[in-house]
């Protein structure tokens, strides 16, 4: 499903040199995973999902995605790539304040070229399956932080993307909103979706299928990774 | 551009007016500065034009064949009938003012040739048969004073007339009796028409016309042309102030855009991560941009037009000239919009969305 092969990043660092956020790290997600990428602050696990995500350009190295070699395709058809086979979740929502649930979630189609009426219809679809209908109409700064979380889900789910790519998606939320919003994605891994998560939180992680650690931008596997499911 | 990104800037603006609203602002001053301004201009220029046409020009009636341009290089070939200075009289009756004769031959004057123009000499005229005026130009070798020969015949020079701009300036103007000696002719070649005060030269120029189907009415539009070069150098030094005006405003949309794109840079990264193409978003910063530059030259225009219509009274009834210059005003605004932020969808383009969302 998702390859990564002796992927690494380079940085230049503010102060001269250089920074390695990734070392060399090659791995393999299978299609309905959940895979909770943990490590401490720096160690790279951020970059490594926008990397998978097509979104962060790496040094050397391969990100496959199916067959795709993600990185020879031109920007635009990797744009592309983000609109139909990838979601995003984001630590902090990252929701367009002044859109509406709706249209927030209505936005990937709408990039991806769909009809106003069609990428409204499947945004509504996706609200209704995250309990958010009741909420279509509001703006994100009425909402909670929780609802505001499974507004950007459902914008990271609404063209069906082949992966969901979360960045600390409870990282933001108090311990029981958080384990609402880790519900929702074990549902939807339930439902064969593929999912890779970045977390901080062991307690969250262990819920996952398997957990990848990274430390210094490179694969810890002084600690094995344990499959759960 | 793709819908989406008009889409996503439409429903931003509508959400967040305000934040445009100060570089909307300085536009739209502009364009109400701009649309006034040059309805004004072009309402006064339709008014002098108007008022030379029925104070102003003679008409000027020469031989079959000549031009404008021949005449305006004095280059006249053969004489007037002698009926004609009656038709013009009968064609022009209460409507005019006077008929001055002149016969104008081309002579060599002190090595170079010269138009001398005989002019008919007005009731009560006092002037000698061998005195002569000296256009602006040829006073410059004959002045006051000197006297000139031409054909072995002398005159003096008694005056200097003021600068046309026209072939007059280096031209002789001696008795009309002694031109007919110089040129050998015994009728006129030139009349010119003057015409009672708010009379249109226009009309009278096509009843003189339709009498003397032998001859060529050429209205010679002298203060037209007098205006017209006015009217020139105005309308360059307005085109620099309108210059230097959309450059004000190319300068604000650009800070502003400049400040918006910063302000919402997670944002556009956000757009970057869930697909939003390099030229949706290119497309989305320019039409932002561009709208407000548009909108605010909108309101301008509409301002501006009513500002020059309380100034002016000849432009209250919209007309054509209205529609077209408010059309160019929101036009350019749009434009200058779009210009201006280029520099920003650059900058956006080139920035690295994975900084912007982890810095976020």
């Amino acid at each position: 499903m998702i390859r990564v092969e002796n992927l690494t990043k380079t940085f230049a660092a503010p102060g001269g040199g250089e920074v390695q956020a990734l070392a060399g790290i090659t791995l393999r997600i299978d299609r309905g995973e959940f895979v909770a990428v943990v490590g401490p602050s720096g160690s790279g696990k951020s970059t490594l999902l926008f990397a998978m995500g097509g979104l962060a350009t790496p040094t050397s190295g391969q990100v496959f995605l199916g067959e795709t070699r993600v990185y020879d395709l031109e920007r635009e058809a990797r744009a592309a790539l983000r609109r139909t086979e990838v979601g995003f979740v984001f630590q902090t929502f990252n929701l367009v304040p002044y859109l509406t649930c709706l249209e927030n979630v209505a936005l990937p189609p709408l990039l991806a070229g769909r009809a106003r009426a069609d990428a409204m219809a499947a945004a509504e679809a996706v609200l209704e399956r995250l309990g958010m209908t009741a909420r279509r109409h509001h703006r994100p700064a009425q909402l909670s932080v929780g609802e505001r979380q499974r507004v950007g889900i459902g914008r990271a789910l609404v063209n069906a993307p082949r992966v969901l790519l979360a960045d600390e998606p409870t990282g933001n939320l108090d311990p029981a909103t958080a384990d609402q919003v880790l519900d929702v994605l074990r549902d939807l891994n339930r439902g064969g979706q593929t999912i890779v998560m970045v977390t901080h939180d062991l307690r969250l992680a262990e819920q996952a299928g398997r957990i990848v650690r990274l430390r210094s931008g490179a694969l810890d596997l002084a600690v094995p990774s344990r499959v759960t499911a | 551009m793709t819908s989406a990104a008009l889409w996503l800037v439409r429903r931003e603006l509508a959400a967040r007016v305000r934040r445009v609203a100060l570089a909307g602002a300085v536009v739209a001053t502009i364009a109400a500065a701009v649309t006034a301004t040059e309805l004004v201009a072009r309402g006064r220029e339709a008014a002098v034009a108007a008022q030379i046409d029925l104070v102003g020009p003679a008409l000027t009636v020469v031989p079959r064949g000549t031009t404008a341009s021949a005449l305006a290089r004095y280059d006249i070939a053969g004489e007037l009938p002698s009926w004609t200075e009656g038709a013009i009289r009968g064609a022009l009756e209460r409507d005019l003012r006077g008929i001055e004769k002149r016969i104008v031959v081309h002579r060599e004057v002190a090595g170079a040739h010269y138009p001398i123009v005989g002019v008919f000499p007005a009731a009560g005229s006092d002037a000698a048969l061998d005195e002569a005026a000296v256009g602006s130009e040829l006073a410059r070798r004959h002045d006051v004073g000197s006297r000139v020969t031409v054909y072995g015949r002398e005159f003096e020079v008694v005056r200097v007339l003021p600068s046309t701009g026209s072939v007059e300036d280096a031209a002789l103007f001696v008795p009309f009796g002694a031109a007919r000696g110089l040129g050998g002719v015994e009728g006129v070649n030139e009349l010119r028409v003057f015409l009672a005060a708010g009379v249109s030269a226009h009309e009278a120029e096509a009843r003189v016309a339709r009498a003397l189907p032998g001859a060529t009415v050429i209205r010679t539009d002298r203060g037209e042309v007098a205006d017209a070069a006015i009217q020139e150098s105005l309308a360059r030094h307005r085109a620099i102030a309108y210059a230097v005006m959309a450059a004000v405003a190319a300068l604000t949309l650009l800070i502003a855009a400049h400040l918006d794109a910063t302000e919402r840079r997670i944002e556009l990264a956000t757009l970057v991560a869930v697909g939003a193409s390099r030229w949706t978003m290119f497309g989305a910063l320019l039409a932002r941009s561009a709208a407000v530059a548009g909108g605010g030259a909108a309101v301008g225009a509409l301002v501006g037009s009513l500002i020059g219509a309380a100034q002016e009274p000849s432009i209250r009834d919209v007309g054509p000239t209205t529609w077209a210059l408010a059309a160019v005003v929101v036009g350019a605004g749009a434009l200058v919009g779009m210009v201006a932020a280029v520099p920003t969808a650059f900058a956006c383009a080139a920035r690295d969305p994975v900084r912007e969302l982890q810095e976020g």
